[in-house]
């Protein structure tokens, strides 16, 4: 069920109005999220609710396990235990024919002949999402930074919540399981936020991110069809692309959550204005980069450890990372530049952390052009992220130019068109260091601007819209 | 909430509010507040919709609307004494040249040809909306391209929120036409929120507003009704072409029910009030007359349209083997050029005038 089609709309809205009928009774309401949450993933495919349900539950028992006993070798057999089974799962639905086909393909080479099983497996929906959340919950518990949750029906709520649950963010259970266990109160203040990020990221899908998802496409498609500007238009228009995408999704879903009242975290804030990989990486998808801080950089040793083993880390954490993402070496050398990049970065810049364009520590001219390399550098990582093969991403940067041929000029132009609102927002926001700038404008403002948007998404929303790409994940 | 968290777990939530807190800043608001921004928000979308109506009708970049508006202003403020009617699609829109059927016939006429979307059906609502404004017309002469005849419910339903008529009229009108739920919204949506069911129309204004200026200007429609084409698209024909043939393969002709009854209703009016209906076939490219499969179709329409014909002395049925014409006398397979349109009227008076017809009745 796509957040931008109409089944789900239709959906969001019995679900909104019961769950209302039901406030103030937040068992009641936990049980209605629950249901809500097994009908939308089951409408994607209902044998994978099983799946669901028993991973849930076993995390679920490992967390009251480890609660209960209390012997430091049982607690943390119960978590490995834990932790195998999800990523056990995770990487055989993900991982099983990546993994032997590559193995099989190394094995040809050295003159072995290998002929591996390879499965026709269907990727369970949101499945990188769920298991992060899931594992996190039972590290967590066995941190001792959070109780285990009594009630199978409160568990089952958090980890399938529906407005996040195939496509983030990533939420821990110290944020999350909390308020599902406590009566939440919807406050108009949290209401209005929640309605206008609604509306941004249904503006962000359905105009930005779709109708340049076209241009995407088609350049991406057939890339030795184009010149060398149109490639890196096409490149520039991925960018853009997947921000608009992810963000979006991210955006509805934390405004559904408001609109519930829960407060999910904050996925996005504004990544084109980053400085430097780690600034990035703050900035994007921030649910994913804290987690992987928290559960594999830190355990790994993090900066304790000496400069070659936090480079060692850092490159580790973030090709994991990049395998997270798929199961594909372009994933893996995405993974692994970035992994790089935060290296270089930690090695040679020596900027204060905190330093933006209004901070004051250098001249803007310095800091903007700081801003564009960091784009630049990015934007090489999405070339590796958006390819189908390393191959693909080797012929577009060596044919990557300046070139242009009869169709340049339409796609600069349906790129410019479909960003520049995106591009004006992002900018406000930024300004204001608010990303709720547009909710602070007088009402006069406020109206024309959201209708502005609604309008936008009448007349330019795709309407054979494309799946999120993060649901791919 | 501290009963859930460790101390731990609890600093680290406490950070982490801190730093969101940082980033959104949530301005108090009260439900008034929320109520005002939906309500106020609506009323903005609302008046966005109203102006592109109005725009719209008047300067749409999609001619077709447009056309079938200006083509109803005509009906209802014919000229004077106009005695013969040119209905159909666009073939006759671009084909019929009025003017010359006036010189050759000693008639008045008025090219009154819409779009194939409209199908036979509106032919027989114009016929008889004209007769009950103006009285019975002398003849009337309908033109259509051969994939017409088959055309169903769907594709009027897709145009019928351009007939300037009140709400309705499609179970007023001769043949009826009942629409379901699903299609009166369809034609709701079509008249009343272009916003969303228009919005390929609005999006090129928004898109490519350099080109405002050419939606601004006339859609080209003379003062009889008769909307010439400067200059041929051979490229455009062929590939027409093309689509044609693939749109015929394999297939059986069969008239639809929508214009076996709007043709009906138009014999039933010639016969009551006593006027000649000639059916013609549109001009056609000659490359695409020549293929064998698609002349195999086309003679199933042509048997149709003969055998419909024959029940009536007061129908025929004219350029049976159909007039073609060179790809440089065309737009595309039927819309012929401003010169291709003098020869194919000219042909059309001349097989007028040779059909021994009853006399006209007196003007009702």
């Amino acid at each position: 069920m796509l957040f931008n089609s109409f089944v789900f709309i239709c959906f969001f809205a019995m679900v909104y109005t019961t769950y209302l009928l039901l406030q103030g009774r937040v068992r009641w309401q936990n049980v209605l999220i629950m249901v809500a949450s097994f009908i939308f993933y089951g409408y994607w495919n209902w044998k994978f609710l099983i799946l669901v349900f028993l991973s849930a539950i076993l995390d679920y028992l490992a967390g009251l396990g480890m609660e209960v006993v209390k012997r430091p070798g049982w607690r943390k057999a119960i978590l490995l235990g834990s932790v195998c089974v999800n990523l056990g799962i995770f990487g055989f639905f993900k991982y099983w024919n990546f993994f032997t086909e590559s193995a099989a393909q190394l094995l040809t080479r050295f003159g072995f002949q290998a002929d591996f099983v390879t499965l026709n497996i269907i990727l369970p929906l949101g499945i990188s999402f769920s298991t992060f959340q899931s594992l996190s919950y039972t590290i967590d518990v066995y941190r001792r930074e959070l109780k285990a949750v009594r009630n199978p029906i409160d568990y089952l709520a958090y980890v399938t919540y529906f407005p996040q649950m195939v496509a983030g963010p990533i939420e821990r259970g110290t944020n999350l399981i909390t308020q599902f266990l406590t009566p939440r109160i919807i406050s108009p203040a949290q209401a209005h936020a929640g309605l206008f990020l609604v509306l941004q990221g249904y503006f962000k899908k359905v105009v930005v991110a779709d109708n340049v998802g076209l241009i995407v496409n088609r350049v991406f498609s057939d890339l030795p069809g184009f010149q060398g500007l149109d490639l890196v238009i096409g490149a520039l228009a991925f960018a853009v692309q997947i921000y608009g995408d992810f963000s979006g999704y991210s955006d509805i879903a934390r405004g559904m959550a408001k609109l519930m009242g829960f407060e999910l975290m904050m996925n996005f804030r504004n990544p084109f204005f980053a400085l430097s990989p780690q600034d990035f990486w703050r900035r994007w998808h921030i649910s994913l980069s804290t987690w992987l801080r928290d559960y594999l950089y830190i355990p790994l040793g993090g900066n304790r450890h000496g400069q070659l083993r936090t480079y060692l880390s850092l490159l580790t954490t973030m090709l994991l990372g990049g395998l997270w993402h798929g199961a594909a070496w372009h994933f893996v050398a995405w993974g692994a530049y970035h992994g790089c990049l935060l290296a270089l970065y930690r090695a040679f810049d020596r900027d204060p952390q905190d330093m933006d364009l209004w901070s004051g520590h250098r001249h803007k001219a310095y800091v903007l052009a700081k801003m564009g390399l960091m784009f630049v550098l990015t934007q090489i990582g999405w070339v590796l992220f958006r390819v189908s093969t390393v191959s693909e991403a080797v012929y577009l940067f060596t044919h990557a130019g300046l070139q242009t041929s009869p169709v340049t000029l339409e796609l600069a132009h349906g790129l410019l068109f479909f960003a520049a609102p995106l591009f004006v927002i992002e900018c406000w926001q930024y300004a204001k260091r608010d990303g709720l700038a547009p909710v602070h404008l007088p009402m006069l403002w406020r109206t024309p601007v959201y209708a502005a948007l609604l309008a936008w998404m009448c007349i330019f929303g795709v309407r054979n819209s494309l799946e999120f790409i993060y649901f791919q994940f | 909430m501290s009963s859930q968290l460790s101390a731990a777990g609890e600093k680290k939530h406490r950070l982490h509010e801190a730093l969101e807190r940082s980033h959104e800043h949530v301005p108090p608001a009260t439900w008034v507040d929320v109520r005002s921004v939906m309500v106020g928000t609506l009323l903005w979308v609302l008046a966005l919709n109203v102006g592109a109506i109005w725009y719209l009708a008047n300067h749409s970049p999609n001619r077709g609307p447009r056309v079938i508006k200006t083509k109803w202003r005509l009906l209802d403020e014919a000229p004077h004494g106009t005695n013969m009617l040119v209905l159909g699609d666009s073939s006759g829109l671009r084909g019929v040249v009025p003017k010359i059927l006036n010189e050759r016939l000693g008639v008045q006429a008025i090219n009154l040809g819409t779009t194939r979307r409209m199908l036979v059906t509106t032919d027989a609502w114009m016929l008889e909306r004209f007769i009950a404004r103006h009285g019975a017309p002398e003849r009337v002469l309908v033109v259509h391209v051969y994939e017409v005849w088959h055309g169903d419910k769907d594709w009027l339903v897709s145009a019928m929120a351009d007939i300037p008529m009140n709400w309705g009229f499609w179970e007023r009108m001769k043949p009826a036409s009942p629409l379901l739920p699903s299609d009166q919204f369809r034609v709701f949506l079509n008249r009343y929120v272009p916003l969303y069911a228009d919005n390929q129309s609005l999006a090129t204004l928004f898109q490519k507003p350099w080109k405002a200026a050419r939606y601004f200007a006339s859609i080209g429609v003379d003062e009889t009704g008769y909307m010439p084409i400067k200059s041929a698209n051979p490229r455009e024909v062929e590939a027409d072409r093309a689509r044609n043939l693939a749109a015929v393969r394999g297939k059986t002709f069969v008239m639809s029910g929508m214009n076996r009854m709007a043709l009906e209703r138009i014999r039933e009016l010639a016969e009551a009030h006593g006027f000649d209906v000639y059916l013609a076939n549109s001009p056609l490219y000659e490359g695409l007359y020549k293929e064998p499969e698609f002349k195999a179709y086309y003679q199933q329409v042509q048997g149709a349209l003969r055998a419909f014909t024959a029940t009536s002395p007061r129908l025929h049925y004219i350029a049976q083997e159909p007039w073609t014409f060179r790809k440089d006398q065309l737009e595309n397979c039927d819309h012929v050029t401003e010169p291709a349109s003098v020869i194919y009227t000219n042909k059309l008076a001349d097989e007028i005038r040779r059909l021994k017809t009853l006399p006209p009745r007196p003007r009702t």
